[in-house]
C-alpha cells in the first residue's frame, strides 16, 4: 500500500497520439558495471557475432579521453582509452551504445511508438547482459528528448513553457540565453524525474523559436532484477515521462503540436 | 539557471541528437559558470590540497610505521573523480588513508553525525555513517558520478 501523497502511476492510462509530436530523440540506459574482463579485441567479436543476424552494423568505437593526475606544475599525460561499440540499425534510426559501464538505445527521429522502443531496447539489452554478464543495475534511465518549433512572439518562451526565463521586476531586460535544470523526487517512489529546457539558436527562420524540452525519468535503486519488472518500471518510468511533458508545456504549444496551431 | 543539487551530479544518459548536445553543452556551461565562483569551489579547494598531500606522504611503503601499503594510484585518481563529482556548494571531506593503501574521505558535523567513505581501486565505495547512534555502513559501486544515495548520506553527515 503506497504511503499517503504518494504519486498514483497508472500505466494503463493512455495518450492522445501528437500529429506533430516533438520528440527527436527517446533513450533508455541500464548502467551498472560488467562482470567481464573489457579488452577492445575480444568485446567486439562478441557483440560482432550476437549481432551478424540482426538489422544491426558496427558503427565505430568509442573512446574516453582523461589526462594523468599529477599535483605538479606538469600538465601530466592524455590518456585515451577506449570505452565500448556503437552499432546502428540498417533499417532505422536506432543506434545503440556497448560501454564498459553501461548500455544505451538511442531511437532518433521519426520516432515511432513506445510499443517498438521498449522491445528493441530489452531484445539489444538481453544480449549486452549476455556479453557482459552485468548482474547488479546501478540506474535506469528513460529519457525524451523534444525539440519545439513555434512561431516567435512577443510573450516568446513563456507562451509555450512552463518553466521560461522571468527578467526581474521593474527591469525592461529581454532574455537572450537559458538553461534551466530540475529534477523532482516522486513520492512513494524510488523514481526522479529531470527537467531540462532550453534553446536552439535558429539560423534559417528568424520567425520561428526552437525549444528543447528534455524529460529524464530515472531511478539507481535497482539491483538485481527480472526482466518482467524492468519491463514494469520502463512503463512506469514512461508515464512519469508523459505527465511531465504535457505538464511543461502549455495550451498554445499542445494547439502546434496537435496540428492546431 | 534554476537546479537543485541532485541536478548537477546525477549525468543524464548520453544522447546522439544535436539537441541532445545542445543540452549537454548549455548545461556544462553553466556548471562551469558556478565553478569559477570562490564561494561554491572554497569546501572543495582544501579537499584537493588535502589529497595532494596524501598522495605525497603515502606513496611509501610503511608510510604509517606499521607497514602500510603505498597509496594506491586508482584510489587516489577516483578519489579526484569523486570530489569533481560532489554538489557545487557542498562542504569537502577530510581526506585521509587507510593501511591498504586506499582513500578515505570523511565529513563530520557538530552534532554526532559522521560518515567515512573509503574508496577501493575498482571503485567500490566502503561507506560507514553513524547518524545519532544509528549505524550504517555498506558498499556502492562509484563509476563518473555519485548516485543520490550517497548524496543524501553526505547531506545528513554535514548537517
Amino acid at each position: 500500500m503506497r504511503p499517503r501523497g504518494a504519486v498514483e502511476i497508472d500505466i494503463d492510462e493512455s495518450f492522445e497520439q501528437l500529429r506533430n509530436a516533438p520528440i527527436v530523440e527517446a533513450i533508455i540506459e541500464f548502467r551498472g558495471r560488467v562482470q567481464i574482463a573489457w579488452d577492445e579485441n575480444e568485446i567486439k567479436q562478441m557483440f560482432l557475432s550476437r549481432l551478424q543476424d540482426t538489422d544491426y552494423e558496427y558503427l565505430d568505437s568509442i573512446q574516453e579521453v582523461s589526462q594523468r593526475l599529477t599535483f605538479t606544475e606538469d600538465p601530466g599525460e592524455k590518456i585515451v582509452a577506449w570505452k565500448g561499440l556503437r552499432f546502428k540499425s540498417k533499417l532505422g534510426p536506432q543506434i545503440v551504445q556497448f560501454s564498459r559501464n553501461s548500455f544505451v538505445f538511442s531511437w532518433l527521429k521519426p520516432y515511432e511508438s513506445w510499443e517498438q522502443f521498449q522491445k528493441e531496447a530489452l531484445e539489444l539489452w538481453a544480449i549486452y547482459k549476455d556479453v557482459t554478464k552485468i548482474e547488479d543495475i546501478s540506474r535506469i534511465g528513460v529519457r525524451f528528448i523534444n525539440l519545439l518549433q513555434c512561431p516567435k512572439t512577443a510573450e516568446s518562451v513563456s507562451l509555450y513553457l512552463k518553466s521560461s526565463p522571468n527578467p526581474p521586476n521593474d527591469l525592461p531586460i529581454e532574455p537572450e540565453q537559458f538553461v534551466h535544470v530540475d529534477t523532482f523526487r516522486v513520492p512513494g517512489h524510488d523514481y526522479h524525474v529531470k527537467i531540462s529546457t532550453t534553446q536552439k539558436e535558429n539560423t534559417l527562420d528568424a520567425d520561428m523559436l526552437r525549444l528543447i524540452l528534455d524529460v529524464d525519468v530515472f531511478t539507481s535503486n535497482v539491483g538485481k532484477s527480472s526482466d518482467e519488472v524492468l519491463t514494469r518500471r520502463l512503463q512506469e518510468m514512461r508515464w512519469l515521462k508523459n505527465k511531465a511533458f504535457l505538464g511543461s508545456v502549455t495550451g498554445d504549444a499542445m494547439k502546434i503540436m496537435q496540428g492546431d496551431g | 539557471m534554476s537546479a537543485n543539487a541532485a541536478a548537477l551530479t546525477w549525468l543524464m544518459p548520453p544522447g546522439e541528437s544535436e539537441e541532445a548536445k545542445i543540452i549537454a553543452e548549455n548545461y556544462s556551461q553553466a556548471v562551469e559558470s558556478l565553478k569559477n565562483s570562490y564561494s561554491y569551489m572554497v569546501g572543495f579547494r582544501e579537499s584537493f590540497s588535502e589529497l595532494a598531500e596524501v598522495a605525497e606522504e603515502c606513496k611509501t611503503q610503511n608510510w604509517d610505521g606499521y607497514n602500510a601499503e603505498p597509496i594506491n594510484r586508482q584510489s587516489i585518481e577516483l578519489a579526484h573523480k569523486f570530489l569533481e563529482a560532489l554538489d557545487l556548494g557542498m562542504p569537502g571531506p577530510e581526506i585521509g588513508a587507510v593501511p591498504d593503501g586506499c582513500v578515505t574521505l570523511d565529513w563530520f558535523s557538530r552534532g554526532n553525525q559522521t560518515l567515512s567513505i573509503t574508496i577501493g581501486a575498482d571503485g567500490t565505495l566502503y561507506y560507514a555513517a553513524e547518524f545519532g547512534g544509528n549505524d550504517l555502513n555498506g558498499t556502492a559501486c562509484f563509476v563518473d558520478e555519485i548516485t543520490p544515495f550517497i548524496s543524501s548520506l553526505i547531506v545528513q553527515a554535514t548537517r
